[in-house]
């Protein structure tokens, strides 16, 4: 039995003005063994978040089901934790770096320990010292990092990750990925990271899923085969990411022409 | 240039004042009720010192205050359950849109019938008043809540009512305070008019007694008085507001309108 | 539960240390009486003053309205006992089915000037009649009441057709300011705002609408429900004993200081205006035939309908 299964999902949306539901995905099925970190790659618009948002419990598939070790996701499942795509909406600007994380677990655990375990992952995140700073009073990439923090203290066994770094600049967003594979390797997590950045995808996943526009469904799937640890620099000039690179480019944007 | 604003503001008002005193004096405006503001601010001060203004002071702004907290809160909760639990809309919603309109002395006799004339009646007609603009502010904040905080709080496994209680009603907090803003200064003047039209407590009443007895000083002085409550409410409820909701105002965000 | 027990035993503790005083003050009873803030009330507060009520172990809680609008829906809902109410709006609502009864005389007018309603114009602006208002506008505090039927009967007394004078309502205080400014042409005021007109020296008075066209008819009584009377009747009789106490009080002392520093006090009317206010008087039955009188003039201005006999209407402690 696999960690996560993708059965068969498929996604209506309901029209605007009576008009027959759209469908924007079939037939999407995958399979996850535990620790993977798999990318889905696909254009924008092609219903990657939706995807990801149905492994997570947030929006139910009109056809198939997903499986976290072997039971159907209904609602938000106790393994997964979704990060969110634009961080400056899911962070709470009333509470400090400090209580945002904790609110992870406050429900679970109560205030006091919640807010010690924030303080150390928050400390994990490279943020130590920040609890007392509210969201605002951070630079994009810090908010993004709280963020990650505050999934981290859930403890999931499943991160879903919704393009977590689209929203900072290149050199943040090279500093955060490597964060995230470390992080990774040390909990041994499973990750679903969702994104269109070609070079984000090879230079993060074991395997990357690629998505065909609407309707959409897994055109493709990739071994990305790089030795890991990765390096933030080697790793992206080896031969194989950029044949990677160019074959998956090709593709996207050929199909984009077409 | 803040600071020049309120200047010149002072400005302005100082020269109404000053007009005031004069068109009273030099009989430009030659009424029995139309004093000079020497003469109102003397009453004032007279009848503040006699003590005689004071209990009647605190009376009004108890009831005011007590209503005006009854109203927000029930404003508030009315509202969150409007909106996340649609069921009470349906059941609710004709009802409250069909006393919305209604101005407050139509509402005064019938609720003289039910609770008489005295505190619960008077604090009753505040809270009507106030409740009406939190409920609408409160529901149109609720709508503005980010759909992605509240997915967050799902994520997490975060029951429905501790989202409630822990993302939409802070979100929610800078427009429903907007909301008691206003009703803030409406329940003063409701609060007022209520205790003119029946019972013998507080600033209305008196402004009555003086009205009857023919008082043009004390009547201004009434006058005189509810603006600068008015307008120390106002600048209190602002000060508190800042900070309650300091992240709001540090993200430059504006809640009316 | 235990949370239960424990309010259940501090209310019995609250009701048994609030029983000693109880004992003490076991015979008053305590009455809610709507009043305006006019002279005609002077008794009632002379009767509380000078302690009548509590001899009669009565309290009196006065409530003041202006205008009195909410005094006689207050007594239909049961808020108020008594009633200070002017004759017209009484039997207006007698005439709807209501089950009002005189349970006092409260004032009428004198049987000759000065009295407390009075016509006034601004000076120099040539209108001395009824006549001379036919086209124009004259104020009232309010329409269909008492100092509207007067003043009516007054501009048709003078040689005028009421119907051609437009009433506007002006409250009493604002009435002066109405006149001087030019926005009506007369109006029918009342004391002390009749007083403080004049004091002005811009307003002239032109009429007397009750003395002149009525002398000593009704104005206005004090009203409770017939079901309560007919229960409490006892209650009633002590509290208009009391009240006619303070009716004496006062008529010993017209135009003297010690009633015009009463009034002053609960009118809070400058004590200086009072010694040029015209007083009414003061009043503690009604009879049949001033009833019959007002009925008779509502009739004539358009105040129509089937009204029951006067006599039915009166209380004994009125008769
Ligand atoms: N609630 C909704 N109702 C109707 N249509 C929707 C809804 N949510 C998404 N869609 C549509 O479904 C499609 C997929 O949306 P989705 O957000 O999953 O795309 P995406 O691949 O994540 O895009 P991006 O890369 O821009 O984030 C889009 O065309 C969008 O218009
Ligand atoms: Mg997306």
């Amino acid at each position: 039995m696999a960690f996560l299964e993708l059965d068969a999902l498929g996604k209506f949306y309901p029209q605007p003005g009576g008009a027959p539901p759209a469908r924007i995905m079939e037939r999407v099925s995958l399979t996850v063994p535990e620790g993977e970190f798999l990318a889905v790659l696909g254009p924008s618009g092609c219903g990657k978040s939706t995807l990801l948002q149905m492994v997570a419990g947030l929006t139910t598939p009109s056809e198939g089901e997903a499986r976290i070790n072997g039971r159907a996701v209904a609602g938000p499942p106790p393994e997964a934790v979704y990060l969110f795509q634009q961080y400056n909406r899911s962070l709470l600007p009333w509470r400090n770096c400090r209580d945002n994380v904790a609110f992870a677990t406050e429900h679970r655990l109560g205030r006091k320990p919640a807010r010690a375990a924030a303080d150390e992952q928050l400390a994990q995140v490279g943020l130590a010292g920040f609890g007392d700073h509210y969201p605002w009073q951070l630079s994009g990439g810090m908010q993004q990092r709280v963020a990650i923090a505050r999934a981290l203290a859930a403890e999931p066994a499943l991160l879903l990750m919704d393009e977590p770094f689209s929203a900072v600049d290149a050199l943040t967003r090279i500093q955060l990925q490597s964060l995230i594979l470390d992080i990774w390797a040390r909990r041994k997590l499973t990750v679903m990271l969702v994104t269109h950045d070609v070079e984000e995808a090879i230079f993060l996943a074991d395997r990357i899923a690629v998505l065909t526009p609407r309707p959409s469904t897994i055109g493709e799937v990739i071994e990305v085969g790089l030795p890991r640890p990765r390096d933030a620099i080697a790793t992206r000039e080896a031969p194989r990411f950029l044949e990677l690179r160019h074959h998956l480019l090709n593709r996207l944007l050929a199909r984009d022409a077409a | 240039m803040k600071a020049g604003r309120i200047t010149s503001g002072f400005w302005l008002v100082a020269a109404l004042l000053a007009l005031w005193e004069l068109s009273a004096r030099l009989h430009w405006v030659d009424s029995p009720n139309w004093p000079a503001l020497s003469q109102v601010l003397a009453a004032l001060f007279h009848d503040i010192a006699s003590g005689e203004l004071p209990p009647l002071i605190g009376g009004t702004l108890w009831r005011m205050g007590a209503g005006l907290a009854a109203g927000s809160v029930a404003g508030v909760v009315v509202g969150l359950a409007f909106c996340l639990a649609p069921v009470t809309r349906m059941l609710l919603a004709p009802a409250v849109e069909l006393l919305r309109p209604i101005p407050v002395p139509a509402v005064i006799p019938p609720l003289v019938l039910f609770l008489g004339l005295d505190d619960p009646m008077k604090i009753t007609v505040v809270a009507l008043t106030a409740f009406f603009p939190v409920l609408t502010n409160t529901m149109q904040g609720v709508a503005a809540v980010e759909a992605e905080a509240i997915q967050m709080g799902r994520t997490f496994g975060v029951g429905p009512l501790r989202r409630a209680a822990f993302i939409v009603l802070p979100a929610t907090l800078p427009y429903a305070l907007a909301g008691v803003r206003v009703a803030l200064g409406l329940s003063l003047v409701v609060a007022v008019v209520a205790e003119m039209i029946a019972g013998e407590a507080g600033i209305g009443h008196y402004l009555v007694m003086m009205q009857f007895a023919g008082r043009a000083p004390e009547m201004y002085a009434t006058i005189i008085l509810l603006s600068v409550l008015g307008y120390a409410l106002n600048r209190g409820f602002v000060a508190v507001e800042r900070r309650a909701i300091h992240w709001w105002f540090a993200l430059g965000r504006q809640a009316d309108g | 539960m235990t949370q239960a027990t424990r309010r259940a035993a501090l209310l019995g503790l609250g009701a048994s240390t609030l029983m000693a005083p109880a004992i003490n003050a076991q015979a008053l009873t305590k009455m809610r009486v709507s009043v305006i803030p006019v002279l005609d009330v002077a008794p009632l507060h002379a009767a509380i003053a000078q302690g009548f009520f509590a001899a009669e172990g009565i309290e009196i809680d006065t409530s003041t309205t202006a205008g009195g609008a909410t005094g006689l829906p207050g007594l239909i809902a049961g808020q108020f006992r008594a009633v200070f109410s002017n004759g017209v709006s009484t039997m207006l609502g007698v005439r709807e089915g209501q089950e009002f009864k005189f349970i006092s005389g409260a004032s009428r007018a004198t049987m000759g000037p000065p009295d407390i309603l009075a016509v006034l114009t601004r000076k120099g602006s040539g209108i001395r009649s009824g006549k001379d208002l036919e086209g124009k506008r004259i104020a009232s505090n309010t329409r269909n009441n008492i100092v509207w039927l007067r003043g009516m009967a007054w501009v048709e007394k003078t040689g005028g057709d009421w119907r051609k004078v437009t009433t506007v309502e002006i409250p009493f205080p604002q009435m002066a300011d109405a006149l001087i400014g030019g926005r009506v042409d007369a109006v029918i005021s009342s004391e002390p705002f009749v007083a403080a007109a004049l004091e002005t020296g811009q307003i002239e008075r032109i009429g007397w609408p009750m003395s002149e066209t009525q002398p000593g008819c009704t104005n206005a009584h004090y009203v409770g429900m017939g079901p309560d009377l007919a229960r409490n009747g006892e209650i009633f009789d002590r509290w208009a004993r009391a009240l006619h106490k303070g009716v004496d009080w006062v008529n010993e002392r017209l135009g003297q200081p010690p009633l015009l520093e009463l009034i002053s006090n609960f009118s809070r009317v400058p004590l200086e205006r009072m010694r040029n206010v015209a007083l009414p008087a003061y009043a503690k039955n009604v009879t049949p035939a001033e009833i019959d009188e007002l009925v008779g003039t509502m009739q004539r201005y358009g105040l129509t309908g089937r009204y029951p006999a006067s006599a039915s209407l009166i209380h004994k402690t009125a008769q």
